[in-house]
């Protein structure tokens, strides 16, 4: 298959205007040289063609410099490091010499033969001198064009440098050595080693940096239009955590230079960075416009944070089931639907974005998002421990570290470590040793994680019940849910008052999304506190996100649900969802509908040992007497799942139906209490409700059950529910 | 010349050229560390000689074993080192300082937890705001911590103390909140983008976007304030009690502003800075303006914002503070800048404090100047009239 250049650099073989400008002076010299440019951004065979129409062109005009070059660089942009192209950069070396033999002062030619001793191994202080002969060379031309390239190369010279040498450690005491094995095996090597077995090196790689920086803005100074010295400027102080300066310079440069996709991702990395979220999603958004079509899928991929398998999945998806499932991602990822804006795509666009900054390789060709460090920056963020360590001159333990720097990056939190390797100044880590499978398994149990953002916006869990009733025609199903806002975490430690909580549910049936939202003022003493929302629908999949968000302070709390809405069958004999409650009693005389009573729903269907727990449940379909009375056979079965200790324990009806107060059974892991019920009905739609006493049930996790059976026509259904009684948090002394 | 010399002197070369001519203060002479360090690697190469020799050495014939040959390979390979060594510190010395002089101010250090953005200090009490809330501190005699308020709030990016009553305004993420002097909680007093805020009188005025609105002080509430709508984004206010004035920074503008019932008035022309504006402090008749990459300028607050001088050697103002005639400049990374802003002929940079650390703010109260130094998360103290050498 013939390989194709990317289009990018496109514009780089064809940014050297002296030949073209200047022209051979012979018309047919010209043509075949406009035919070798064109051809130079083809495949490989159209590239060898365009050479050989250079060659050509140098037998017809042989003082044609441009010529020359053009041959040079095809060459040069063509071949690899290794010695497997060491003749093809031969070469090109030649051919860029007899270029500057015509046109000695050419800055163009002294940048790209540069360009080549990069690629070539011990030859990078030969393409330093080169790049400073060529600066010179720009200024007497006064070419600002010429001059920001230039600038720029001598500096990412500079950056690899500081790259090499930032958050240096020395190895001190016996150690002599990383032990990539180990580092792997056990998470405890790296940071017992970091603390006892090394010390930071203050100020490494300063004056590299000083010195990349100032390149940079003699770049811009000289072209401020040159795309890749800003946002190598924007990457650098951003990495020196000198982020007011890179918003600075990220607002100007993204003002003089606003086609500029990558100055803009960087803007928005920024931004972000600096919890102006609304804003960064902007210039997120508008980076991504501006990219080609290929590249902004590339981009934005969820492949990396993907599970495998999700991601084989995903990768059989046409572009618009993909899409879907792209969206339904960030849809579940977002920390809160209350706020306008996904933070964890802001977030994960700014990892890209830094990836793309600070580990993209010209030379080599590499996107940084698609590097081995960038791979990990995009799944787990930055790694709050960061070392790097001297090339290993005695091949210690890896033979991969001889002659390399070795880069370890730690996650606490979770324990997670990864080590890299590269040579010095090339720009370039891989993983080192097995972490490359290392980070494939820990891709299973984790593929991503969002912990930085946990400063931002605490999220806590918040319990969620969930019941359905039949709605006022059958073919309609009303979902109750009922949220435990956790107000005392919210509000713990606020030094605020009043502390509004914000409360929202957002609802989505696969097309349409709504969110309503309220604010409420909770009690901090209060542990939790009740919110109940109503939906109607027909039949469908719902997916509900139950929200409550303390915006002074960013914590919040959430729950997630997914619903199936199934309308009861006209006629059929059918229950409704248990609700398991704190309290169900009547409100008045009347108990015909749900209305009629006052429920006290238990969100987290959590109880302690001596709480009473109430039911409520609907049944619907029974068969009506003439005197419009229903005969039913209840049983309530209630049986341990999973228990700390086994016990046995016992269950009353304390309330309820008059016939079934005072019931109880015993048991080692199930009671079941049964009773027979005749109850007077306007309609099919029967309230029942109880109250149990679980006695001295034992910590555990149980199923109720609930079977009404009804006498008349002998059909039966049953509902269940899991609840919990969870052994208390020891007192801290 | 070698290579790396001449790439250091392009620099700054360079570098040179994209400032206009400022001047310094004559940095003192510095022994280049590339003449020192060869005798001292030298010594220490001829101490491991003899030390190998005295340990018995060796004779292996065609080895360099014989003490003769160890020692001047220890020697010359010692020198040789050091000399590496000294043209690098040279080298790092040019960068950092260019020609500046280091000044080395005595400080006393003050750590506070978490990461704090702002500072500020009044009368002998200062506090700190960032993650974990606000925490202050006695100033004189002795920089001390004190209480801790406004735990809990999102991204503080500013504190205002400028109530003479002492109530503390903050400005986070969700908006001004107003805390009331002394304890108790604090209470939202106007949400949204609130960037800056300052008290005159009995209003404090808040910059919201492009409008200044004015909160009574005794505000508990959030509300949208009566205010004044300008030309764009509000960066900084500061009061100007002498003249019943409010200073802002509009983008690359000065504003003058004064109360007028419950709002405010433009008073005069803006005057511009030519770019956008960080910070703005007042000593007497003298407005700082701290413009970011533009440097500094200060104007003549009693003659309708005259400017009166601009100071652009530095690499990032981020903010600056008056004494008398000496202008200290928070340079980030370079540390602090001090100006002699009082002579005819222009502005003197007098020298850099750079091992004060990455300076992001800098105010000064009665007879010290405060520095907030991020790398550390500790506030710096030090005598403005700190002698020079």
């Amino acid at each position: 298959m013939p390989i194709r250049l990317r289009p990018r650099w496109i514009s780089l073989l064809l940014l050297p205007a002296v030949g073209l400008a200047q022209g051979s002076g012979n018309a047919r010299a010209d043509s075949l040289f406009q035919q070798a440019v064109a051809l130079g951004a083809g495949s490989v065979e159209e590239v060898d063609r365009g050479i050989e129409l250079l060659k050509q062109v140098q037998r017809l005009t042989p003082r044609f410099a441009g010529a020359y070059y053009q041959h040079g660089l095809l060459l040069s942009r063509t071949s690899q490091m290794g010695l497997g192209d060491l003749w093809r950069r031969k070469t090109a070396e030649d051919r860029f010499e007899d270029a500057l033999k015509l046109d000695p002062d050419n800055p163009y030619y002294y940048l790209e033969l540069g360009r080549l001793r990069l690629k070539m191994p011990f030859m990078r202080i030969e393409a330093d001198r080169l790049f400073n002969k060529a600066l010179r060379a720009a200024q007497r031309r006064r070419d600002g064009r010429a001059f920001a390239e230039i600038a720029w190369e001598l500096g990412q010279i500079d950056e690899r440098r500081y790259a090499a040498q930032v958050d240096r450690r020395l190895l001190t005491g016996s150690i002599v050595g990383i032990n990539i094995q180990e580092a792997e095996n056990d998470w405890h090597y790296v940071p017992t080693m970091l603390e006892t077995n090394s010390s930071p090196l203050l100020g490494a790689g300063e004056l590299d940096a000083l010195k990349a920086e100032q390149r940079y803005r003699d770049a811009l100074a000289a072209d401020s239009t040159f795309e890749r010295a800003a946002v190598s400027l924007i990457g650098l102080l951003y990495e020196r955590k000198r982020i007011e300066e890179a918003a600075r310079a990220a607002d100007r440069l993204a003002r003089v230079q606003p086609g500029s996709a990558r100055v803009r991702l960087a803007r928005g990395m920024v931004l972000h960075t600096l919890d102006r979220e609304e804003e960064a999603a902007v210039a997120f958004d508008s980076a991504l416009a501006l990219l080609p079509d290929a590249e902004r899928r590339e981009m934005t991929t969820l492949a990396p944070i993907l599970p495998e398998a999700q991601e084989r999945f995903n990768a059989t998806l046409d572009r618009a089931a993909l899409a879907l499932a792209e969206r339904s991602y960030w849809d579940a990822a977002d920390p809160v639907a209350l706020t306008p804006v996904n933070e964890a795509r802001n977030e994960y666009l700014a990892r890209v974005a830094y990836a793309d900054l600070r580990f993209s390789s010209e030379e080599f060709q590499i996107r940084g998002w698609k590097t081995d460090r960038g791979l990990i920056w995009i799944r787990y963020g930055p790694p709050p421990v960061r070392a790097s360590f001297a090339p290993d001159v005695q091949g210690f333990d890896w033979a991969e570290s001889l002659g390399r720097i070795t880069s370890v990056w730690f996650y606490p939190e979770t324990k997670l470590r990864f080590v890299f390797s590269g040579a010095p100044a090339m720009g370039l880590a891989r993983f080192a040793g097995n972490f490359r499978a290392f980070a494939d398994n820990a891709r299973i149990l984790a593929p991503v994680r969002w912990d930085n953002l946990d400063g931002r916006m605490r999220m806590d869990s918040m319990p969620l019940q969930i019941a359905r009733f039949r709605g006022a025609t059958p073919d309609r199903v009303e979902i109750d849910l009922y949220a435990g806002i956790p107000g005392r975490r919210l509000l713990d430690g606020l030094d605020l008052s009043p502390a509004p909580v914000e409360i929202g549910l957002r609802t989505d049936d696969g097309t349409t999304r709504a969110i309503t939202r309220d604010t409420v003022a909770l009690r901090r003493e209060s542990r939790e506190t009740l919110r109940q929302w109503t939906r109607v629908t027909g039949r469908g999949d719902l997916a509900f996100r139950a929200e409550a968000r303390q915006p002074d302070s960013g914590r919040g709390a959430r729950a997630d649900a997914v619903v199936i809405a199934m309308p009861y069958s006209a006629g059929a004999f059918a229950l409704s969802d248990v609700v398991v409650a704190r309290r169900v009693r009547p409100r008045g005389a009347r108990e015909q509908v749900r209305g009629d009573f006052d429920i006290v729903p238990n969100p987290g269907v959590a109880f302690a040992r001596g709480d009473t727990l109430a039911l409520y449940w609907e049944s619907y379909g029974a068969t009506l007497s003439p005197e419009r009375t229903a005969t039913l056979r209840i049983k309530v079965s209630v049986k341990v799942l999973a228990i700390d200790r086994p016990e046995s324990f016992s269950a009353k009806i304390l309330g309820g139906f008059a016939d079934a107060v005072g019931l109880s059974a015993k048991g080692d892991e199930q009671v079941s209490i049964s009773f027979d019920r005749t109850v007077t009905s306007v309609d099919d739609r029967i309230p029942h409700w109880l109250t149990l006493d679980l006695g001295n049930a034992p910590h555990a996790r149980y199923r109720l059950g609930v079977t009404v059976t009804d006498l008349t026509s002998n059909r039966s259904a049953t509902v269940e529910r899991e609840i919990v009684l969870p052994r208390p948090a020891a007192a801290t002394p | 010349m070698t290579a790396i010399a001449r790439r250091a002197t392009l620099l700054l070369v360079l570098g040179a050229m994209l400032l206009p001519a400022q001047e310094r203060a004559p940095s003192p002479r510095r022994t280049p560390r590339k003449w020192v360090l060869p005798f001292v690697g030298a010594a220490l190469g001829a101490v491991a000689a003899s030390a190998f020799t005295l340990s018995g050495g060796g004779d292996d014939v065609g080895s360099c074993t014989k003490a003769k040959c160890v020692m001047s390979i220890s020697v010359a390979g010692g020198a040789f080192i050091g000399y590496l060594i000294g043209r690098e510190q040279d080298l790092l010395h040019r960068v950092r300082f260019g020609g500046r002089m280091p000044l080395h101010p005595p400080t006393e250090a003050l750590r506070f937890v978490g990461e704090p953005v702002a500072l500020a200090v009044r009368d002998g009490a200062g506090a700190v705001g960032g993650l974990g809330g606000v925490q202050a501190f006695t100033a004189v005699p002795r920089l001390r911590t004190t209480t801790t308020r406004a735990a809990g709030l999102r991204a503080i990016s500013a504190i205002d103390i400028s109530d003479p009553a002492g109530s503390l305004g903050v400005l986070a993420l969700g908006g001004l909140y107003r805390y009331p002097a002394g304890d108790g909680l604090g209470s939202l007093v106007r949400a949204g983008e609130v960037l800056s805020a300052t008290v005159l009188g009995s209003t404090r005025y808040v910059a919201v976007g492009a409008r200044i609105e004015a909160v009574p002080l005794s505000a508990d509430s959030a509300h949208s304030w009566p205010g004044i709508l300008l030309p764009h984004r509000v960066t900084a206010v500061i009061s100007d009690p002498t003249r019943g004035a409010v200073w802002a920074l509009v983008d690359s503008s000065l504003y003058r502003l004064a109360p007028a019932g419950d709002s405010l008035a433009i008073i005069g022309a803006p005057v511009a800075l030519h770019a956008i504006g960080r910070r703005l402090s007042l000593s007497g008749d003298r407005l700082v303006v701290a413009l970011g990459d533009a440097g500094v300028a200060w104007f003549d607050a009693a003659n309708g914002g005259r400017a009166m001088g601009r100071f652009r050697d530095v690499r990032f103002a981020y903010d600056a503070a008056l004494w008398r005639n000496r202008l200290f400049v928070a340079a980030g990374i370079d540390g602090i800048s001090v100006v002699d802003i009082g002579r005819a002929d222009g502005p003197l940079l007098l020298g850099v404090a750079r091992e004060i650390g990455q300076a992001v703010a800098v105010t000064v109260s009665g007879d010290y100047a405060y520095v907030l130094e991020r790398s550390t998360n500790t506030v710096l103290r030090l005598r403005p009239d700190f002698p020079l050498r």
